[in-house]
């Protein structure tokens, strides 16, 4: 059993991997692991594992979701919030320091913004090629694939809405196949 | 009232960012952009472009800039705040009433069922871009580079966006 981690190492950790995650997303997913599991010891790397379904079955960023479920074992309610402080703590800074720099130098660096907004739609949609695997299975997540996209883009229905049906048409499904 | 919106915009946000990264933009579009107004889709743009290229996930990265623009400091602090609220407790639900392997399963079905709608949520928001990223000739032929380069080297994101960051202020300035 170890003794009970301060507040402030949660806070100071999950700062790091909050500092380090740039971009985000599940290829972060190791360096969470490192920090949380293996140089610290805060759980073990099974116990990990399982709070990683759980924080990927959620909406969220990954290493927000962990950093949450990691401060509540630790430390309940209390780690909870040094946890997902830290993990915020940094980018936040980062970004309301731009935003301000950017709102007095804006003239001097719009060439610079310019520049960096042109290859999102080639990033962006590597990405969607690189998911397309693991989400488009089979003739029915195609034709869902498809429908959904035309309403959004085309139609201007709500995000929001669009993913409560889709959740609410996984929960029919589901029901139906343990029939 | 702004900050109430605010809140508002960003819990809902929050609520749906299923499978993380690019798939919150298209709902942040929706409300900041189509419905609300508060910045224009090339607005907007450059804030993606800087959320991707700093630490932090893109989608709380996203978040506290455009709570700044709307409603400065106490205006980014409540965006970031709202956007993981949702998030935060479900896990603490799920984790309570769930932790039982048979109940996980079926909530990972359900998530699973949910992957197309997402895709769909991120190829909507790349059809966002369309026009700020392929609108001339050679914003074409970044693009093209920029795929090639992703598809047959290592290079990471950041640094493409940053080197094009460089180009544009050598050749649009």
């Amino acid at each position: 059993m170890h003794n009970k981690i301060s507040l402030w190492k949660i806070f100071s950790i999950a700062a790091k991997i909050g500092g380090v995650t740039i971009g985000g997303g599940y290829a972060m997913v190791p360096v969470i692991r490192e920090e949380f599991a293996i140089k610290n010891k805060f759980l073990e790397e099974d116990e990990f594992d399982s709070l990683l379904v759980i924080a990927q079955s959620m909406p969220g960023p990954i290493a927000v979701n962990t950093s949450t479920l990691v401060g509540y074992k630790l430390r309940k309610v209390p780690g909870v919030i040094a946890a997902v402080g830290g993990a915020i703590f940094f980018p936040t800074i980062i970004i309301l320091s731009l935003a301000i720099l950017l709102g007095t130098f804006y003239d001097v660096l719009k060439p610079f913004l310019n520049g960096m907004k042109i290859p999102l739609f080639a990033v962006i949609v590597f990405s969607v090629m690189k998911l397309w695997k693991n989400s488009v299975k089979n003739i029915e997540d195609l034709i869902i694939f498809i429908a959904t996209f035309s309403i959004v883009t085309f139609l201007k229905f709500n995000p929001v809405y669009v993913i409560l049906i889709g959740i609410l048409y996984g929960i029919i499904r589901s029901l139906k196949r343990s029939e | 009232m702004i900050y109430l919106k605010l809140f508002l915009v960003f819990l809902q946000v929050g609520a749906i960012s299923f499978g993380g990264g690019y798939s919150i933009l298209r709902a942040i579009i929706h409300y900041v952009v189509d419905v609300n107004k508060w910045l224009t889709l090339e607005q907007f743009n450059e804030i993606v472009a800087i959320s991707q290229s700093t630490p932090g996930p893109i989608g709380i990265n996203a978040a506290t800039f455009v709570g700044y623009k709307v409603g400065g400091i106490i205006g980014s602090v409540i965006a970031t705040l709202s956007v993981i609220l949702v998030p935060i407790l479900s896990l603490l639900t799920l984790y309570f009433f769930y932790t039982r392997h048979s109940d996980n399963k079926k909530v990972q079905t359900v998530v699973s069922k949910l992957r197309p709608v997402v895709l769909a949520m991120i190829a909507s928001a790349a059809f966002s871009f369309v026009k700020s990223s392929l609108g001339t000739p050679q914003a074409v032929t970044v693009n093209v580079v920029v795929f090639l380069i992703l598809l047959k080297t290592k290079l990471d994101i950041v640094t493409i966006i940053l080197i094009s960051g460089i180009l544009g202020y050598i050749f649009f300035r």
